[in-house]
């Protein structure tokens, strides 16, 4: 089967209105259709074990089966160090728009940030000082509900909102996402960083999966182990299958005038490939600084173009 | 004799330990959870007891019911030196990816989950039937075989017996009283 006629559970049951951000109600027989007509029987099974009121999906169950799909991602995220990771990479990012000009203060947009997980380490351990503000983007209420819920109970200085990422009233400064962008397909992929541009970003940073031999196993083996729902199982497997490679991320990020390469893609520069790549992007003038504040690092860091 | 069940004991304890740990995962977003997590210890321990008390309980009725009980017993301790050997490798090389674990760098730990943490889950219900397997191959009667096979098969499903009972009593269990109040999941 081709990657893009991979489906993934959790893009289906939820829907929005683009222009409102408003909740569409999901028809659980045409989700099913969907999948089965996709070849994922098992998906189709997950699915049709949802309870629906007269044929649509309970929000409500969806809403409290994705917080519990996020906390266990989260699990994963604590295991692989990703906040010490995505920390690692912004901190020299920051230093290259503090020293490059770029005006204060910082907003780096977690984009689809879920429960909240990096944003709320961020604001834990990251200590980027008081001109950085960290906020959580993502177009489900439940879920920025939970995140904001979390923060608050950890008192910790983040925010977040049920926005478009790219039409925020305060316009990011530096954007990331974990496992996102791998949703976006074909002349969607080339939109999405189009709009990077477009709301002014200074620079980006996206992990996803990075495909290779051991992804699909290795996929296996992590959701099937430390995960408890079918869904987080199902579609963890499907993000990795699904996953870009470096060539197609930076063909589409380089159509905008960011310049970008893949960052940190081995293990200690042996041939052992990470589990997640990261596309970076920014503006050309930040980069003499980047490579400057990135030290020791800067060996991860492929052709810059 | 004495010191193949202290053996045994200490490695029931951290396997229910660590199983505490792996039940109680994923359920708290919280980004501080040093209290749960050793909470989740405690509460996998605890269950660790009632299995070693069950354990125990098996290998009286064992004895109890042999023809020849001295030769039983002899045999459960030739057997349960041969499964603790098995389970005392197995539990080094997980304190050992622990202590590598302990180092400050992101690529460190992230390995020792991909080569470590991750297989090592995977393969512990596999380590205890070989543990189960070398023991047997001894040939003891089969009132031993079939304890040891009791507390063998007992263990395998430990964890899983672990996520159940928090499902019913709720992850609040596991939740430092604050945190509890609060309601974390």
């Amino acid at each position: 089967m081709n990657n893009d006629e991979l489906l993934e559970i959790s893009d289906l049951i939820v829907d929005y209105d683009v222009a409102t951000l408003q909740r569409r109600p999901v028809d659980k027989g045409a989700v099913i259709e969907k999948l089965r007509a996709a070849g994922d029987l098992r998906a189709a099974h997950i699915v049709d074990a949802m309870p629906a009121n007269h044929g649509v999906l309970d929000s409500d169950y969806i809403d409290r089966l994705l917080v519990r799909v996020h906390c266990e991602m989260q699990r994963l995220s604590e295991e692989f160090q990703h906040g010490r990771r995505v920390l690692e990479l912004i901190t020299p990012m920051l230093t290259a728009l503090k020293n490059g000009g770029a005006p204060a203060p910082y907003r780096i947009v977690d984009i689809g940030s879920g429960t909240g997980f990096v944003i709320r380490w961020l604001a834990a351990h990251g200590n980027l000082g008081p001109d950085v503000q960290l906020i959580g983007v993502d177009l489900n209420h439940a879920l920025m509900a939970e995140a904001r819920r979390l923060a608050a109970r950890e008192r910790l200085a983040c925010q977040f909102e049920v926005a478009n990422a790219f039409a925020l009233e305060q316009p990011a400064t530096l954007f990331l996402s974990t496992g996102v962008v791998h949703h976006f397909r074909g002349e969607g992929l080339t939109e999405f960083f189009r709009q990077h541009d477009r709301a002014n970003a200074r620079a980006f940073a996206h992990f996803d999966f990075q495909p290779n031999l051991l992804a699909r196993p290795g996929a296996w083996l992590f959701h099937y182990i430390r995960m408890r729902e079918p869904l987080s199982q199902h579609d963890g497997v499907i993000s990795a299958r699904r996953a870009h490679s470096a060539a197609t991320l930076l063909a589409a990020a380089r159509q905008t005038s960011f310049t970008c390469a893949m960052y940190s893609t081995r293990v200690w520069n042996l041939p052992i490939p990470r589990v997640f790549h990261t596309l970076l992007g920014m503006r050309p003038e930040l980069v003499p600084a980047f490579r400057d504040a990135l030290g020791s690092r800067a060996s991860r860091l492929e052709a810059l173009q | 004799m004495i010191e193949t069940i202290i053996v045994l004991y200490v490695l029931a304890g951290l396997d229910s330990m660590f199983s505490g740990i792996c039940a109680a995962s994923g359920r708290n977003a919280l980004i501080e959870k040093r209290a749960y997590f050793a909470r989740s210890m405690c509460y996998g321990f605890a269950w660790g007891q009632a299995a070693c008390l069950l354990a125990f309980v098996i290998l009286l009725g064992a004895a109890a019911i042999a023809d020849d009980r001295q030769h039983a017993i002899d045999e459960m301790v030739s057997v349960g030196q041969r499964m603790a050997a098995v389970y005392s490798i197995y539990a080094a090389v997980v304190l050992f990816t622990f202590a590598v674990r302990a180092i400050p760098s992101v690529d460190v730990r992230s390995v020792t989950s991909v080569m470590g943490f991750g297989p090592l889950t995977l393969l512990r219900p596999a380590v205890i039937v070989v543990g189960l397997i070398w023991g047997l191959a001894l040939m003891p009667s089969p009132v031993v075989a079939t304890a040891a096979t009791l507390i063998a098969l007992m263990m395998i499903p430990f964890r899983v017996w672990l996520n159940l009972m928090i499902e019913i009593h709720g992850v609040e269990v596991l939740l430092p009283n604050q945190q509890a109040s609060d309601g974390v999941e």
